[in-house]
């Protein structure tokens, strides 16, 4: 009985929401590390998931993305109405979801510029989108460069290759920015980045959620409440141990930042 | 039509001359044997051509596909850069450099999908320098083999080898980087870096680097890498909304690169890269 109303309520959230999670369990070759997640996030929405290290937040990120380095036993993942779990890693990107990623990887010999080029025009295309001149595609990426106080010279080199921790974050968020997803989830944009960049960042972020607020989602996965200043979530999720142990308001990030997970 | 491949024989001397603009006027034809002389841009014919960019001695050689042997001297003071290029036909290339004191080679190579047997030979007397680039790409059932000798007989000498092997489908490619340095060939230094990525569980590379070093005061160092395409980059491509091919493609262009990064510019357009700044 128990078990029925609950997939009820799930098949009504898979209808509405922008993602819904439920019973999701997932494991690496070792072990489990998500132990039964449920989590529903409705356009508009701003959660935030914390959690102490280990706790499996990248490894969500990671799944929600399609990295196949994990292996999902138990549970559905369904974004926009679809089955995410059965999409392919680019399918994905291309429907509207994003993952800025906690330890993005250099790429060397892959011209930042010319990559997110081919990535926004590949994507728009799929989306039924005109692909952008060269000279509309530029000035895009320099209005987003100044909003998040980069200099250009960082489009012109490989794709990450050198980039400070700082650097790499930004440079997520500007992939962001240009793609123009409906789900954007940040995992640890704010490690690494100082003070006056934390704001920019975050701020772009929130930039580009408000321009189509009514379609879009943000979630943000942090250590930190400071973040959380300028982006300012509706619920606050915490996650230990595989499992969300509590949902709450921004009241619960206060809490944790003052007196830790205990 | 069974007849045994011919032999093409060319001894080319090479001689400093003073520098000049480049002009089709002003190239230096050192080519004896070869009546021919086309530019670099046809690559269509199995010629070789040597001429003078902005004052520096060039030799754009598109193997042919007939077995070919080639020898050239480079006299005391001559510096000479050479092109090979080879695209999907079977052939064995012999090539034989000697360098006089002063004198600079620097030999670049792109073989691709050939089923080739490329060997080179550098020998250098005292204070001469030789620099081998090598790109080499097989797919299908492709075999390429290069085995490149470079043997320092003279006090002095600097020679480097840096080759990139790619290999898809059920492809091989062998390399084989030899390094002599004879008695009394004090401060040599001679390097030799080799990577390998292979694109499919069928493909295989080899790199066997050789030092034969018969000398105490000589800097001599090798390396070799060879793995599969960088799952985490792919991925992220991926994660991008790229498709796997096109992520694959971006990833492995980058591989070439590196030894595209290496050319000088006039010998991009004839390798069919792009010309650099972007
Ligand atoms: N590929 C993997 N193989 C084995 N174990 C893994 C793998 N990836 C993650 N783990 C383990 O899963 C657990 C959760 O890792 P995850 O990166 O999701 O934690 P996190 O909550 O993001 O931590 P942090 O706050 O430090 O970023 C950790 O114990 C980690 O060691
Ligand atoms: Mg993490």
């Amino acid at each position: 009985m128990v078990e029925t109303a609950s997939e009820a309520i799930a098949s009504a959230e898979q209808a509405t929401a922008l993602l819904a999670i439920h019973n999701l369990h997932v494991q690496t070759a070792e072990r489990e590390i998500l132990k039964g997640i449920h989590l529903t996030i409705r356009p508009g929405e701003i959660h935030a998931i914390m959690g102490p290290n280990g706790s499996g937040k990248s490894t969500l990120a990671h799944v929600l993305a399609g990295n196949p380095g994990f292996t999902v036993t138990v549970g559905s993942v369904f974004f926009n109405g679809n089955d995410l779990l059965a999409m392919a890693i680019e399918e994905r990107a291309r429907a509207g979801l994003f993952v800025a990623f906690q330890y993005p990887p250099e790429i060397p010999g892959v011209n930042n510029m010319q990559y997110l080029r081919t990535a926004v025009n590949t994507v728009r295309k799929s989306r039924g989108q005109s692909e952008l001149s060269a000279a509309e595609f530029l000035s895009r990426v320099r209005t987003i460069l100044k909003e998040l106080g980069m200099p250009e010279e960082m489009v012109r080199r490989s794709l990450n290759e050198g980039f400070s921790g700082g650097e790499k974050k930004k440079n997520e968020i500007l992939q962001m920015a240009m793609l123009e997803p409906r789900l954007m989830v940040l995992d640890e944009i704010d490690s690494g980045l100082d003070v006056d960049a934390l704001e920019l960042v975050a701020r772009c972020a929130l930039r580009v959620f408000e321009d189509k607020r009514s379609e879009r989602s943000l979630v943000v996965i942090t250590h930190y409440s400071r973040i959380l200043r300028y982006i300012k979530p509706q619920y606050v999720h915490v996650l230990a141990d595989g499992k969300i142990v509590e949902s709450g308001g921004i009241a619960v990030a206060e809490r944790i930042e003052e007196k830790g997970y205990g | 039509m069974a007849e045994t491949p011919a032999v093409q024989e060319a001894t080319l001397e090479l001689h400093r001359i003073p520098n000049g603009a480049m002009s089709k006027e002003s190239k230096l034809l050192v080519l004896k044997d070869n009546p021919h002389f086309v530019l670099p841009e046809s690559t269509q014919t199995t010629e070789t051509v040597a001429f003078q960019v902005s004052g520096k001695n060039c030799a754009f050689i598109v193997l042919p596909e007939t077995a070919a042997k080639q020898a050239w001297h480079l006299k005391a003071g001559c510096e000479l850069d050479c092109f090979f290029l080879a695209r999907g036909f079977t052939a064995t290339t012999e090539v034989h450099f000697t360098l006089e004191p002063q004198s600079r080679l620097r030999v670049f190579s792109l073989l691709e999908d050939c089923n080739l047997n490329w060997q080179a030979k550098a020998e250098l007397a005292g204070e001469a320098a030789a620099f081998f680039y090598g790109l080499t790409r097989t797919a299908g059932n492709a075999q390429t083999k290069i085995a490149l000798v470079v043997k320092h007989s003279g006090c002095g000498g600097t020679s480097e080898q840096r080759f990139f092997s790619c290999a898809s489908e059920n492809s091989a490619i062998e390399f084989i980087g030899r390094i002599v340095v004879e008695a009394g060939a004090t401060g040599t230094k001679a390097h030799q870096l080799h990577r390998g990525l292979l694109l499919s569980p069928g493909a295989r590379i080899a790199a066997e680097p050789i030092l034969n070093i018969f000398h105490d005061d000589v800097r001599c160092t090798h390396g070799a890498t060879i793995g599969f395409i960088d799952e985490m980059a792919l991925h992220y491509l991926m994660a991008r909304g790229i498709a796997r091919a096109k992520a694959e493609a971006m990833l492995v262009a980058a591989f070439a690169g590196q030894f595209a990064a290496l050319l000088p510019d006039e010998a991009k357009t004839f390798y069919g890269f792009e010309s650099s700044d972007h």
